[in-house]
């Protein structure tokens, strides 16, 4: 297919490389590169079909406001551009859209294969609309949650007009919403900064990034003036036959120090015998199959995944037909999925032979959780064995998902629960453990799943025991935990706010406008303003409810039972009203935000105290002369020279330990796919042992 | 004005901003509870003791600063 066949079917993917599958799958006598505008275009026959594949490359379409009054808000004046005209960064947008233009004009009709969720339709709609000149209403679907052949070829076979209309409706109105609230509220703050700052500096505000910053700000405000109270635990060392053990009292805690002592004291010289003892045999479920937030969660605790960085190695895993779609709210696995044929197919892999070949004596009947997603399954491994070798990131995470996968299959658990309640002078302790009577499901996921059995003394009824003493500990409520990226994500999903595509994304723009900090997210000084000045000022924007309703509104456009018009107006109206305050106090707003914004600015450059001064901080400062970044002490005007050269390119972020070597602090650079860590020194030890045994190798050679 | 403590405006005819003033609240809350548990604690030994436990919030060890550096020994009790 050296050129363009005179009649053909063009088929919309989201990315190259689903692109290149959809291709590899549908051809019956293989796929032949075109190149149509300086773009790669896939060209194939299927079932006597001639078929072009071309794809976006994210969002070729963007909602914007007319470009001339940047400064000027508020803008409820919008329209669906091609993203290079907005964002210059985009580059290839424009070769893409002209080559998907051309290829459209001849086209006897229109397959969208993007990701089947909101983001996917909403990108093939435009595509349909803006480049394929309306061809949005006679284009046909074809839906699909895997990336395997068979799954492709019944898509296509099965793909009708339609199937996502709501899917794209409400992914336009989400656009329109996000960018409208958006856009209006960063702008109206940074005029509001810019009355008062001399620096500069961005202060952005989203429909769903205002209540998330609330959640970190409101618990941050209950570590700061939390006031441990005391209480005090009294526990009992008992001796049974030379064998000591502990237990507590059944009152786990005594508000008075008094009441305690009481219990202690009533203890002393007496007798202690079992006066119930309890035996229990129970199941336990295997957790249900992954959703992508469940997998998030999971991910962070066992590895320290962050959320987002999840998501971006499941979607490389789903892209090499690893896995199924991994942005589904799903816990379920319908019977459509072919339980047999996967098992067998994963354990062609060695370290999965041995389960499966268990698991497949018995009937296959999956687990469910309770969660249901209409468009996807729940995540699950598709049998299809890596064809390259994954990195350690993915090994582990396609682990996870795999053997999780697994024990949705597998028996219950049964476990014992023991329980012996110890009477002593008329008060009562109680020992409790748990152990594993037949571990079922958790052969597969011991690794993960962190059940630890408790043993007890064994004991009878009656049983006397001596007491070796009692002891009346004081102790102090715990402060609330900060949140972390998994647990901040959790209270997303607990509030219905954001959705299971976006909530990541919104936690690092939260971290990368310099609003929370560090593994335990804490506010900055300008994220604790911008919260305080949003209450003040209009607090029905940072309110939880409101994008709680709104995100249900837009659910009922996706059902097709709600009007994304009706939405875009409301929101507009309720905005107005709220830029209007914003904008009649940009004065004194801007006084409030100024110093934080400044404070923020000078924490986010320091990197740690001056190992040299030991008084001064190492931070990271620009040079004016020749603007590049090194690191310096803040007491360079008192005559501390410590400083380092620091990498040009790339982002770059603290990490919360100094170097073991020399003290000095470390960063992580950020260029590429991994992180870079860097201790700043240059004289570093550790780096002087690497360069010495560089050196010798180049000598021996 | 500003508030003594950080560089905060201080809530209306108040010398705090609303942060410390909201941990001056809880601090003064807490006191009942602690005299409660003990049967009995004096402010200025509640102070002490407060400001050394590592869960102690941080605005409320800026607050219990500012009443040890205040020379009239019941300001905020």
């Amino acid at each position: 297919m050296d050129k363009l066949p005179s009649e053909y079917r063009l088929v919309i993917c989201e990315k190259p490389d689903a692109a290149r599958r959809v291709a590899e799958a549908l051809a019956s006598d293989g796929v032949e590169t075109i190149m149509v505008n300086g773009v790669q275009v896939l060209g194939f026959v299927h079932e006597g079909h001639n078929y072009l594949v071309c794809s976006a490359a994210g969002h070729l379409y963007a909602i914007s406001d007319s470009f001339r009054h940047r400064e000027t808000y508020p803008v409820f004046d919008l329209e669906w551009y091609p993203t290079h005209l907005i964002d210059k960064a985009a580059k290839g947008i424009e070769k893409r859209i002209l080559s998907i233009e051309k290829l459209a004009g001849k086209a006897e009709s229109f397959v969208n294969a993007c990701d089947y969720d909101v983001e996917g339709e909403t990108i093939g709609y435009n595509i349909l609309r803006y480049a394929c000149g309306g061809a949005e209403n006679v284009a046909l679907r074809a839906k699909f949650s895997t990336l395997t052949k068979e799954e492709l070829v019944a898509a296509f076979g099965e793909a009708a007009v339609a199937l996502g209309a709501g899917l794209a409706k409400a992914g336009r109105t989400r656009h329109v919403l996000d960018f409208v609230w958006g856009i209006n509220l960063s702008r109206a703050l940074s005029a509001s900064l810019s009355t008062a700052y001399s620096g500069y500096r961005t202060v952005s505000m989203g429909r769903v990034q205002g209540p998330t910053l609330g959640f970190v700000v409101q618990r941050e405000i209950e570590i700061r003036t939390f006031v441990p109270t005391p209480y005090w635990a009294v526990t009992g060392l008992f001796d049974k036959d030379g064998l000591r053990f502990e237990a507590p009292s059944v009152i786990s805690k005594f508000a008075k120090k008094a009441d305690a002592e009481a219990m202690r004291d009533g203890c002393q010289g007496k007798n202690a015998y079992v006066s119930e003892l309890s035996k229990s045999v129970f199941k336990q479920q295997p957790p249900p199959p992954f959703n992508l937030g469940d997998l998030q969660k999971e991910a962070y605790r066992l590895f320290g995944f962050t959320p987002s960085r999840t998501l971006q190695i499941a979607e490389r895993l789903y892209l090499d037909a690893l896995i199924s779609y991994p942005r589904t709210s799903s816990q379920k696995l319908p019977a459509s999925i072919k339980f047999r044929e996967v098992l067998s197919n994963i354990g062609r892999m060695r370290e999965y032979s041995l389960p499966v070949e268990e698991l497949l004596k018995e009937e296959l009947r999956p687990r469910d959780g309770e969660k249901f997603d209409s468009a996807h399954p729940a995540i699950y491994p598709t049998g299809e064995l890596p064809r390259r070798r994954l990195d350690s990131w993915e090994t582990r995470l396609f682990d996870l998902i795999v053997r999780r996968f697994l024990v949705c299959f597998a028996e219950d658990a049964v476990r014992e629960r023991v329980s012996a309640e110890i009477q002593v002078g008329g008060h009562a302790f109680r020992t409790a453990g748990r152990r594993t009577l037949r571990a079922g499901w958790m052969r597969y996921y011991a690794r993960y799943a962190g059940i630890e059995d408790k043993s007890v003394p064994s004991l009878k009824k009656g049983d006397g025991l001596s007491v070796v003493k009692v002891d009346c500990l004081e102790k102090f409520e715990a402060a609330p935990s900060r949140y972390n990226q998994s647990s901040l994500l959790e209270k997303m999903e607990r509030e219905s706010i954001g959705t299971k595509a976006t909530r990541a994304e919104i936690i690092s723009t939260l971290i990368g406008r310099g609003y929370v900090s560090g593994d335990s997210l804490v506010p900055t000084d300008l994220g604790l303003s911008v919260i305080e000045t949003m209450e003040e000022f209009c607090p029905q924007i940072v309110s939880t409810e409101l994008t709680r309703e709104t995100e249900s509104a837009l659910e009922d456009v996706e059902n097709g039972t709600g009007d994304g018009t009706e939405l875009i107006e409301g929101a507009i109206d309720l905005l107005s009203k709220q830029i209007e305050r914003l904008k009649l106090n940009e004065l004194e707003i801007g006084r409030k935000m100024n110093d934080s914004a400044i404070q923020t600015t000078i924490s986010q450059s320091v990197l740690g105290p001056c190992p040299v001064c030991r008084t001064g901080k190492l931070r990271i400062i620009r040079s004016f002369k020749t603007k590049k970044r090194f690191v310096g002490c803040t007491n360079y005007s008192s005559g501390c020279r410590a400083s380092a050269p620091l990498p040009q390119r790339g982002s770059i972020r603290v990490a919360t330990r100094a170097c073991r070597f020399c003290g000095w602090p470390v960063v992580y650079v950020m260029t590429g796919r991994f992180p870079w860590r860097l201790c700043v020194n240059v004289s570093c030890p550790s780096k002087v042992e690497k360069n010495h045994a560089v050196q010798t190798l180049q000598k021996r050679s | 004005m500003q508030c003594k403590l950080c560089r905060r405006e201080a809530e209306k005819e108040g010398y705090l901003c609303r942060y410390h003033s909201a941990a001056r609240d809880e601090l003064k809350r807490a006191h009942g509870a602690w005299q409660e548990a003990y049967s009995g604690v004096s402010w200025r030994e509640y102070l002490n003791r407060v400001k050394a436990l590592d869960e102690t919030g941080q605005w409320i060890k800026e607050v219990i600063s500012l009443e040890e550096a205040s020379t009239v020994d019941t300001k905020l009790g």
